[in-house]
């Protein structure tokens, strides 16, 4: 649906963004300084790239091959900033019927559903954080867009608000078809808008998939941590085929994952979430020695050693042990397969078994 | 104290009066462009049209005034063309005094318009031409009203500053009577013939103008920024 290919050498940066996305919803992902901005900005015709190609649905953006680049005027694109989105020495309904050829009945349909019409003769400043960023997404929406990118939207809204708005953004950029396009550095922010994800690093596309995918099989342990994976364990791979791989997680534990990997050794991802309730075909029994315990409100959050690694787990207050957890306690606990997942080990982890 | 108001300082006031608003209107004019150019974009020689503006400011003013002379001069690059069109000079004529102070406030003008323009966010200009406005529609509707107090501070300043000018108006307007003769000039007149009291009212004048333009300045800001 969104398709980019963007290249640009800036002072010390360069951008060097390849990726495709079949969703209504594509999230950029990644550290600040790592080209997601930038893309946004690219895709809406604001800063100039020295080659590539920008399509959106079947219009074309920008083709250096062939020639082609429309000015950000006829591109229409809604484009959401961080800040500074609404014109403050205008009122509501001026910014609101700022754009150019903006249909008037179409603009009284959004004002109507977005519920902003006791708002049209206030100015910017008297709005507050939500009410901004809905007037904002309107004024954007008026032009009829053909995609609609947001950059960090919702970064000074508070968590409730920002889930509301954004359902309801969601909502009508699919009624309408029109594709969005986010830049988040906010993992929860990602999970929750759910699409497409590109995990961006360095100006380059590190991985790209379904977000719920690639939060859990990222492809780096530096991607793995961006998204907010606490939980590594070094180990040995023994054995691997076509699609499954025998590791050995120290001290003695034999297990065999569904997933191709290639290499002696590697860093396997255990999501905090991985805890399982009862043994089944897919766990895994490892012994574990507690170092403690947080309650968290809803959740509780149990910090254990496996074999000189210390992990955290998440679950529910409602569905903890129901034997005692206390610090130097040794438990074992059973494990779901099927959130396990090896990553590649890189040089400047080093070696950690003697071959 | 003692105020007298002569023919010469009637003259005097009227003459500044008309020079300072003709002077500022032109610094407007011409340096609001030219500030937004310096603000928003990279081109070849901005750095040297940087400098070439500021140099009034660190110049003599008699400096200044001489190097006026030989560009405005019958002979000069300016003033060749002039007399082959108009056939006369603009030395030493009222508009020299205009010419003068424009020299003299210009800078003072783009410095705080070029600010005030820089201060307005890239993301409303970005927005803006989302929103399918060109260059043109952008610059008056968003950027020329969001740096609208700077432009009018460094207009008030400009104002100020042509109301006072001396040195570079002496260079190149004279010291002629009833035709340059400004108000600061005027002061210096009456000085140097040591009628004080005529000088009195003028430098009352003067001091007021300069000062209520000051404070206005002040309090724009202060209430624009953010």
């Amino acid at each position: 649906m969104v398709s980019v290919k963007a290249f640009k050498r800036l002072k010390g940066f360069f951008l060097n963004a390849e990726w495709n996305s079949p969703s209504a919803v594509t999230v950029l992902f990644g550290p600040s300084g790592s080209g997601k901005s930038l893309t946004l900005k690219a895709i809406s015709g604001l800063i100039p790239l020295e080659s590539g190609r920008i399509s959106v649905k079947d219009r074309l953006f920008f083709d250096s091959e062939k020639g082609v680049n429309l000015p950000p005027q006829k591109r229409k694109v809604g484009y959401l900033p961080q800040s500074h989105t609404l014109f403050p020495h205008l009122s509501v309904y001026r910014n609101l019927t700022y754009g150019k050829g903006v249909d008037r009945k179409w603009l009284e349909h959004l004002i109507k559903v977005t519920e902003t019409e006791k708002l049209l003769d206030k100015y910017p400043g008297s709005l507050s954080g939500g009410e901004r960023q809905r007037i904002a997404l309107v004024r954007a929406l008026a032009i009829k867009p053909q995609i609609l990118l947001l950059d960090e939207p919702f970064s000074s809204l508070h968590g409730f608000l920002k889930e509301r708005l954004f359902e309801e953004i969601k909502k009508m950029c699919l009624e309408h078809e029109i594709p969005i396009v986010m830049v988040t550095h906010d993992v929860k922010e990602l999970l929750h808008a759910g699409g497409y994800c590109i995990i961006y690093r360095n100006g380059q596309v590190e991985q790209e998939g379904q977000a719920n995918a690639v939060y859990f099989k990222p492809s780096s342990k530096e991607t793995a941590k961006l998204l907010g994976h606490k939980n590594f364990v070094r180990v040995k791979v023994l054995d691997s085929g076509e699609n499954w791989s025998k590791i050995l997680i120290p001290p003695n534990c034999e297990i065999t994952l569904p997933q191709r990997y290639s290499g002696k050794e590697a860093w396997l991802l255990i999501p905090s979430s991985a805890l399982a309730l009862k043994r089944e075909r897919e766990t895994a029994k490892l012994g574990f020695k507690i170092i403690k315990i947080n309650q968290t409100g809803e959740n509780l959050e149990i910090t254990a050693e496996l074999s000189n690694h210390k992990l955290t787990f998440v679950l529910p207050e409602s569905l903890g042990p129901n034997f005692i957890l206390e610090p130097l306690k040794k438990v074992d606990f059973l494990l779901s397969l099927k959130y396990f997942h090896l990553i590649p080990v890189e040089e400047e982890d080093g070696k950690a078994f003697e071959s | 104290m003692k105020l007298y108001l002569t023919e010469e300082s009637l003259f005097a006031v009227k003459l500044s009066v008309k020079t300072a608003v003709c002077s500022t209107a032109f610094v407007v004019l011409f340096g609001i462009p030219l500030a937004y150019l310096l603000a928003r974009s990279e081109f070849k020689l901005k750095r040297a049209v940087e400098l070439i503006i500021m140099l009034p400011i660190v110049f003599a003013p008699t400096v200044t005034g001489y190097i006026l002379l030989v560009i405005l001069g019958k002979h000069g690059i300016v003033g060749s063309l002039i007399y082959k069109f108009f056939g006369r000079t603009i030395l030493f004529s009222w508009f020299a005094t205009v010419i003068a102070s424009f020299v003299a406030s210009f800078p003072l003008f783009v410095k705080t318009a070029q600010a005030a323009f820089r201060s307005v966010d890239e993301e409303y200009i970005n927005v803006s031409y989302t929103l399918g406005r060109g260059k043109l529609y952008t610059f008056f509707n968003v950027s020329l009203p969001l740096s609208r107090a700077g432009i009018t501070a460094g207009a008030m300043l400009a104002f100020a500053r042509a109301f006072g000018e001396f040195g570079i108006t002496l260079m190149i307007a004279g010291n002629i009577p009833f035709k340059t003769t400004t108000i600061p000039i005027e002061i210096y007149n009456a000085v140097s013939s040591a009628q004080f009291e005529r000088a009195n009212l003028l430098v009352l004048i003067s001091a007021v103008v300069s000062l209520s333009m000051l404070f206005a300045v002040n309090r724009l800001l202060e209430r624009w920024s953010p």
